[in-house]
């Protein structure tokens, strides 16, 4: 049973709600059940039954909650507020530095939540009003965090949910594994990881987020903590301990060290129990090259630390250096024992542990889910070179874990098998056609294709509807071109606007709208959106659903001109427009973004009706099937074609064959030729495959009529 | 102990498609499948209706469901286009607490029904795999197709919770009947890909070129035949396949026929028929 996890969102203007919503697809994709709630829409006794927590929160005004977290908070903050002792939680705050009380109300529920109990699994990020890159910064830590945490399922009041335990289980699936007492009684223990940053340019910062997402495979739960925020009172208890800091200037503290850096300089706190290591930053072009960590270093052992391993002084390209540094510092802490002690001996079973995945590790962050199955997987790839103008297909062997993604299986194969495989691996160009669903390389499973078989056989192919430049790498030109010439660009009508406390003029968009407009523009990606419809391979003047879909979005958008709203319903009216999609059950089959490309479809259908009365083939089409439904109940195919395709369109139909088909009942072998002898007088009805003239209506169908007639006269 | 089912034939077996029910009835019966007319129910809209008005064709399905929950039985269906349609609408009107209150509202005051979401809608596929069971069928053959054919899905009822326990993308259920009634399927890449049905008359030229790639690649992988579950489907594969050739330029001769025929002919059913088909495939087939 997949974990749940609550994401709880208090908002103002909108953005805690997206931001939520964010983070529960990227739950998802970590094989959580996310389920994302306002804070109007839960109460504190069901928190202290909800395990794992994530909480986003805006500030509004002199630090207030935003309106629909108000009730929460008043019986979150009362003296009769349920314990939250088996919960796990993180916080990310929204705000704007220009305030006083920057993101005041995020602080309040990460102190609040502390002071109730629950364990926190990742460290409170504040966010400015760009806060697109903090938000990524958080969900990177805080949902594989809470993902190691807690229970299978919703704890009850005996449901067991110490995350040591469950940390424990987690790791026992992994193959490979030790199974040793002492390991597993080191894994029961106390498990806390802090990683402090002295940053100036943002680089030890980053380090230190990737250090904590990289110390969660080896049990630990990490806290990165910015220095600035940090007390020497408070580090007497710390069992293990990172430092990461840069050098600035002649061998000086960063700004944010700057303040703990002094507080050392004269504390009494001793720590003999913390296990540390330092990893400086720097530039040897620089006198003090690397000072500043040179000087925690000092300082940590002299304070009675005791160094777990030695400190790594880096370059300006730190990448190497980092990597052995971190790869040999996470398994000696994760040897440190509750008591602080460290266990030499199971550093070799911690690295053990990890192996597997290293394996199959790319060295960029991929690390497959290790509650995965081994699957023996038989890969045939599309080849095609462009030198000799040749294609074909390569089949390959391979044993994987089901979790592993398409991208990592390609990166597989091409560095243990053929090296001149060409794909792409990451971004919404990383389109694939594989078993014949379309689908980004880097977001699909290899388990989405397994299904219950034991044996996975996959067929990769090169997007359809794309040229193919060289084996499953497509040309997006043909697209880009389409793309270009339906002025995808915003043409904006003049709005009403509002000054802003900092005195800039911003246009207004009520909170509603604006969230369904970044609904609608936020598609993954354009490009497999497109390759989705059936169509597009088979009909070179359609523009494609992606961009059927952005045309409607832009028609929809309330900034668009009058006049720029009338040109784009006459482009999708037009050649290569929303008509020319034969099946829009082919999109939609996806669901997701594709279901939300369909229904725009479909919705700009609707309006192109209403405005040209059902005019060409297609409103005809539509108006003749919905009337003859009116009428009998049923539908009626001799009224639809003769309607749709007129005097002319008949006679042409029997010089095509297709008539002299339908008379044969070409496939009713030995049925009745004929049927009725209306077809006789009045063709084409009633004869081989061609259908009756009139229906017969269907029981009570008056009911019928007067559903139509309560909804749509037009028919 | 026989299933019941609402039998709701989809939109052309009673026009177009007259040999649908012509084999429908007789294969239900051999498997000990009951069908019980779903009086009253009109066209599912076929995701046609609802380009032009959501809420007509909601109101229709949610119609056509109520009668059923009447009944007290699940709707039947041969036509995956109807299971696609009808299946997307029911799964709108139980997540939608509103739009099924305004749904209601319509239904009451034109009619005395109502619509409480407790009815399914299986097409014959599934319900043949997933309730009957693949040996029962085995069991009833009698007379083995002993011809290498080709099942046609489409893609309406190809999405997750529409196929019951088959894979949307790579789907089995048909090739295992096929196999279960003694012919050879042939597996090949477009059984779900679309033919174009729904802008058969708008959009010809394109239609004819999607069918002629379904046809050819079938033929290509060795089909003798082909067997569609989407009766409304089987309008392009078969009336309109020497066009797809014209307009393609790619060969696409091959007989056409419903999942109905192809499962009532193994079991006994039209031997006559079956016997000139078998003559056809053989000639024209792969």
């Amino acid at each position: 049973m997949a974990k749940s996890v609550s994401i709880l969102f208090g908002t103002q203007s909108g953005n805690s709600e997206d931001l939520a919503h964010s983070a529960a697809k990227i739950a998802a994709d970590h094989g959580l059940d996310a389920k994302v709630l306002g804070m109007d829409e839960c109460s504190m006794e069901d928190l202290s039954n909800t395990e794992r927590i994530l909480i986003i929160c805006s500030t509004w005004g002199e630090g207030d909650m935003p309106d629909n977290a108000e009730d929460l908070w008043e019986s979150a903050s009362s003296e009769e507020s349920p314990r939250l002792d088996n919960s796990y939680f993180s916080v990310l705050s929204l705000g704007d530095s220009s305030y006083t009380f920057f993101c005041q109300s995020g602080k309040d529920w990460d102190k609040r939540f502390e002071e109730l109990g629950a364990k926190r699994v990742a460290d409170r990020i504040d966010c400015d009003v760009d806060f697109d890159d903090d938000f990524k910064k958080w969900v990177d830590v805080a949902i594989p965090a809470i993902s190691k945490v807690g229970s299978e399922s919703v704890a009850s009041e005996d449901a067991p949910v110490a995350a040591e335990v469950n940390v424990e289980t987690t790791l026992e699936e992994k193959p490979n594994t030790s199974n040793s007492a002492e390991l597993d009684a080191i894994m029961e223990g106390e498990r806390d990881l802090l990683i402090m940053f002295g940053s100036q340019s943002g680089n030890s910062e980053g380090l230190a987020h990737e250090t904590a997402a990289k110390s969660i495979q080896f049990g630990l739960k990490p806290r990165v903590v910015d220095m600035d925020e940090f007390s020497m009172d408070d580090m007497a208890s710390v069992k293990r301990l990172l430092v990461i800091c840069s050098t600035w200037g002649e061998g000086d503290m960063p700004d944010n060290a700057e303040k703990l850096w002094q507080q050392s300089q004269s504390t009494s706190v001793k720590i003999p129990v913390t296990n540390f290591s330092v990893l400086a930053l720097g530039d040897t072009s620089y006198e003090f090259f690397c000072q500043s960590g040179k000087d925690w270093d000092e300082v940590l052992e002299k304070l009675g630390g005791s160094r777990l391993s030695s400190r790594v002084d880096c370059d300006v390209e730190f990448d190497d250096a980092y990597n052995q540094w971190v790869g040999n510092v996470l398994p000696r802490m994760a040897a440190v024992n509750e008591s602080g002690e460290f266990q030499e001996e199971l550093v070799d079973s911690f690295i053990a542990l990890t192996e597997e995945t290293a394996d199959i590790d790319t060295g960029d962050s991929i690390l497959p889910n290790i509650s995965g199955v081994e699957v023996n997987a038989k890969v045939t790839i599309f080849r095609f070179n462009p030198v000799t103008a040749t294609t074909g297909w390569d089949t390959y062997e391979c044993g994987m874990e089901s979790n592993t993604t398409v991208s990592t299986l390609l990166e597989v194969i091409k560095s243990t098998q053929d090296g001149s495989l060409c794909f792409r691996n990451r971004g919404p160009l990383s389109g694939l056609l594989v078993n014949g669903k379309v689908v980004l390389a880097q977001d699909a499973t290899l388990r989405e294709f397994l299904g219950n078989k034991s044996e996975l056989s996959l067929t990769i192919e090169p997007l359809p509807g794309f040229e193919v430049l060289k084996d499953l790498i497509v040309s997006t030109s043909t697209f880009e071109s389409k793309r270009e010439s339906i002025n995808p660009w915003m043409i904006a009508a003049t709005r009403p606007a509002k000054k802003t406390k900092q005195g800039v003029m911003i246009g207004i968009l009520p909170p509603k709208e604006a969230v369904n407009l970044y609904k609608m523009y936020s598609i993954d990606s354009q490009v497999l959106v497109h390759s989705a419809s059936n169509t597009v391979p088979f009909n070179s003047n359609y523009i494609g659903p992606a961009l059927v879909h952005h045309i409607w979005a832009r028609i929809n958008d309330p900034r668009t001109s009058k006049s720029n709203v009338e040109r784009m319903l006459k482009r999708l009216e037009s050649e290569g427009g929303s008509w020319s999609e034969t099946d829009i059950s082919s999109i939609s089959r996806y669901g997701g973004d594709c279901n939300t490309v369909a229904e725009s479809i479909i919705d700009s259908r609707t309006r192109l009706l209403s405005i040209n009365k059902f005019a060409g083939r297609s409103g005809r089409y539509i108006k003749w099937f919905a009337r003859s439904v009116k009428w009998s109940g049923n539908v009626n195919e001799t009224t639809i074609y003769r309607q749709v395709l007129g005097p002319i369109g008949l006679v042409s139909n029997a010089f095509k064959g297709v008539s002299a088909r339908m008379m044969l009942g070409f496939t009713r072998t030995g049925g009745p030729v004929l049927r009725g002898l209306q077809g006789l007088v009045t063709a084409p009805a009633g004869v081989g495959k061609m259908p009756k003239m009139i229906n017969t209506r269907v029981h009570n169908h008056h009911e019928v009529a007067a559903i139509f007639n309560e909804l749509d006269s037009r028919f | 102990m026989a299933k019941k089912y609402a039998y709701f034939p989809g939109n052309v077996a009673r026009g177009s498609s007259s040999e649908v029910e012509d084999t429908m009835i007789p294969l239900c019966k051999s498997l000990g499948i009951t069908l019980h007319e779903l009086k009253g129910a009109t066209s599912c809209g076929a995701g046609i209706i609802k380009q032009a008005n959501r809420m007509v064709q909601l109101t229709l399905n949610a119609r056509t469901f109520a009668l059923a929950e009447e009944m007290g039985l699940d709707i039947i269906t041969p036509c995956s286009t109807s299971k696609g349609t009808l299946y997307d609408d029911l799964i709108t009107l139980r997540e939608d607490e509103i739009l099924r209150g305004k749904v209601n509202n319509i239904l009451s005051s034109t009619s005395d029904l109502t619509f409480e979401g407790t009815v399914e809608v299986h097409h014959l596929l599934h319900v043949l795999i997933d309730e009957i069971g693949i040996e029962k069928i085995q069991d009833s053959v009698v007379n083995e197709l002993n011809l290498s054919v080709a099942g046609y899905y489409g893609p309406n009822m190809q999405k997750t919770g529409a196929c019951g326990g088959d894979d949307p993308w790579s789907p089995n259920y048909f090739e295992t009947l096929i196999e279960a009634l003694g012919g050879s399927p042939v597996n090949y890449e477009s059984r779900t890909q679309s033919v174009g049905y729904p802008s058969l008359l708008s959009q010809e030229k394109t239609a004819m070129k999607m069918t002629a790639h379904v046809l050819s690649d079938a033929k290509q992988e060795g089909a003798q035949l082909m067997a569609s579950a989407c009766t409304m489907s089987h309008s392009c594969l078969d009336t309109y396949q020497p066009l797809s050739s014209k307009v393609s330029g790619k060969n696409t001769e091959i007989p056409v026929i419903h999942l109905t025929e192809l499962i009532a002919y193994a079991l006994g059913h039209y031997v006559d028929r079956f016997a000139l088909l078998r003559t056809r495939a053989v000639l024209i087939g792969a």
